[in-house]
């Protein structure tokens, strides 16, 4: 699954702030029973200052000889007064207020009763009142064993919060090690990775590759560092070859100049020989002829290292492969048709311009066509064709997860050579293009030419491959170039 | 008829001689060498050859610096010039007939063959006696 570090910021932010909501929720839960507690104690203390002054109310009744009727007169109005007190009181909850309602009825119901009580008194005389005073004093102490167990309960209450507090802490205190062991794991330590390395890359080890196997943005940052570095090794390597070409380069010039020179002299003195009397001498005809064959030979040579020195700069202009490609025919054709070989092509109309030295890519044509030809000195047939080819693939890194989202893609111009001559023998189709390296023996030139052609093809980042045809005789020849600026 | 007068400008010394030891043995050629570039211009105005084959890399002047004196010069202005060189690029060897700094040029090493054609295309054409 990708995770991106948005996502993984995000996922422990909302994390916390579940934590925090729960933990508000769990506080309004206790302050909810706590409060319901506290609301009971207060209700019930009320209730026992209450009942505490009608006690007293009633004392002061019960102490005097002979209830009156007029005692329970002072008794209701003292009920009243109390009454008066409730509904003074200013509640803080609903259910206080309730209680108080509850309550505030109850006496009026005493009242109702201590009302009634002077008729009932004339009645049953005052044998009541000792009654209700035993009655009042049990209704207290009930009242007081109540509020101790209201007591006991908000003890229960804040025991239970504080340890779900103390729960809630080492939660959180967990959360947040979770939380930097993970950022430690995946952000962090990749960027110390990624920052040691690139401290290594810049101090110019190219190898040094770092291991990230994660599908978020550090992860494909990581994928990008190993192809980043492997595109410096390959661009530190093509510059030290550039910068070792060009040494060769002017070694070569310089060494074209010196060797040409004295061949001058061999050419010019086999000359002078060749003219002398005893040059009609078989031996000495062979060994004039033997000088300046020699020379020839040593001058070809040179020239295909002058030819050589002279492609490692690059004319690069847009053009059309196609036009290339006909261009080489024709200068061709006389060959073809001398050497009776019928020529298809099937060349992609409209196909993208390509970045080239046409020269050069004209080179590596007449090389490959010229290598044909040869191939097929009994006629036969040459088959020409381009084409384009889009490719998309994924960044090739053996650190990184595949399945991630770093896609590339290149459009590519293919022109492919393909001819029914003899082939390459197998054991050397690798060594083709290896300097000085020939098929044809002493009889061939100086077999420069696929070295050559291999350099142009590699500066112009193009690549090539020969393969001899597996179902019916010849070789094919693939030529593949990118086609810039493509998205 | 009169023979065609060749002036060879080269620092190698063996090469001239040859030069001149082949050309002469044709009969058709009077050459004359110079192996520095510095008395090339004094060698043509005294010589006045029908063509001048001049060696481009010498020590002393370079090639193309003789052929800027001998341009200059109104007495020598005429003379055709053909550089004889070892500074051969590449693309002066793909395209036969070339020019070097303007001139028609020989790729050393060549054979007395090459030279006679060159010197038969290039060369003043001597009226007729």
């Amino acid at each position: 699954m990708k995770l991106n570090i948005n996502t993984k910021i995000g996922g422990v932010f909302l994390i916390f702030l579940l934590e925090v909501l729960s933990l508000f929720f769990v506080y309004d839960v206790f302050n909810k029973e706590h409060e319901y507690y506290v609301d009971e104690l207060r209700e019930e203390m009320l209730e026992l200052k209450l009942i505490n002054q009608l006690q007293a109310a009633l004392g002061q009744i019960s102490g005097k000889e002979g209830l009156k009727k007029q005692h329970f007169e002072v008794l209701s109005t003292k009920v009243e007064s109390l009454i008066g007190v409730l509904d003074l009181w200013r509640f803080n909850a609903a259910q206080e207020a309730e209680a108080f309602k509850k309550t505030k009825e109850d006496y009026f119901k005493f009242k109702d009763a201590a009302s009634k009580m002077p008729v009932i008194l004339s009645l049953t005389e005052n044998n009541y009142a000792g009654q209700l005073i035993e009655d009042v004093g049990k209704f207290y102490s009930a009242a007081e064993r109540q509020a101790s167990k209201i007591n006991a309960g908000q003890d229960k209450v804040k025991n239970k919060i504080n340890k779900v507090m103390a729960i809630g802490i080492l939660f959180n205190i967990a959360l947040i090690f979770c939380a930097i062991v993970y950022f430690r794991l995946t952000i962090s330590r990749p960027l110390i990775n990624l920052k040691s390395a690139a401290f290594e890359v810049g101090k110019g080890n190219f190898d040094k590759k770092v291991n990230i196997k994660l599908n978020d943005e550090i992860g494909e940052l990581g994928a990008v560092f190993n192809k980043m570095t492997e595109g410096l090794k390959v661009a530190q390597a093509q510059l030290i070859m550039a910068e070792k070409m060009e040494l060769v380069s002017k070694l070569a010039r310089g060494v074209a100049h010196e060797v040409k020179n004295p061949l001058a002299v061999i050419m010019q003195g086999a000359d002078y020989l060749s003219a002398c009397s005893f040059a009609k001498d078989e031996v000495c005809s062979l060994a004039i002829n033997g000088i300046t064959e020699a020379a020839k030979k040593a001058d070809t040579t040179i020239n295909g290292l002058l030819e050589f020195a002279s492609t490692r700069k690059l004319d690069i202009k847009l053009l059309d492969i196609n036009s290339i490609i006909e261009n080489s025919l024709l200068l061709v054709k006389y060959q073809l048709e001398k050497s009776n070989i019928t020529v298809n092509t099937e060349l992609k109309k409209d196909a993208p311009n390509i970045l080239a030295d046409k020269n050069k890519i004209e080179q590596v044509f007449l090389n490959f066509l010229a290598n044909a030809i040869e191939s097929m000195p009994d006629g036969g047939q040459l088959k020409i064709r381009t084409y384009t080819e889009e490719r998309t693939g994924v960044i090739d890194d053996p650190h990184y997860k595949k399945e991630a989202n770093l896609k590339f893609m290149e459009q590519l111009e293919v022109a492919e050579i393909e001819d029914t001559g003899y082939g390459l023998p197998e054991d050397v189709i690798h060594k083709i293009f290896t300097p000085f390296f020939s098929t044809k023996g002493d009889e061939g030139g100086a077999s420069l030419g696929l070295w050559i052609v291999r350099n142009i093809v590699e500066m112009h980042n193009a690549k090539m491959k020969i393969e001899n045809n597996k179902d019916s005789k010849g070789k094919k020849v693939t030529l593949i170039f990118k086609v810039e600026g493509y998205k | 008829m009169l023979k065609k007068k060749i002036l060879v400008v080269d620092d190698q010394e063996l090469f001239t001689r040859l030069v001149k030891l082949n050309l002469e043995a044709s009969g058709e050629y009077e050459v004359r060498t110079e192996n520095k570039g510095v008395n090339a211009l004094g060698a043509a105005k005294e010589f006045r050859p029908d063509i001048i084959l001049l060696d481009i890399l010498m020590p002393d002047m370079s090639g193309s610096e003789v052929l800027k004196q001998v341009k200059a010069d109104p007495f020598t202005r005429s003379i055709p010039v053909v550089f004889v060189t070892a500074l051969v690029k590449k693309e002066n060897l793909l395209s036969p007939g070339g020019t070097i700094d303007g001139q028609p040029f020989i790729a050393k090493p060549a054979r007395t063959k090459e030279m006679i054609e060159c010197i038969e295309k290039y060369s003043k054409k001597r009226p007729s006696l």
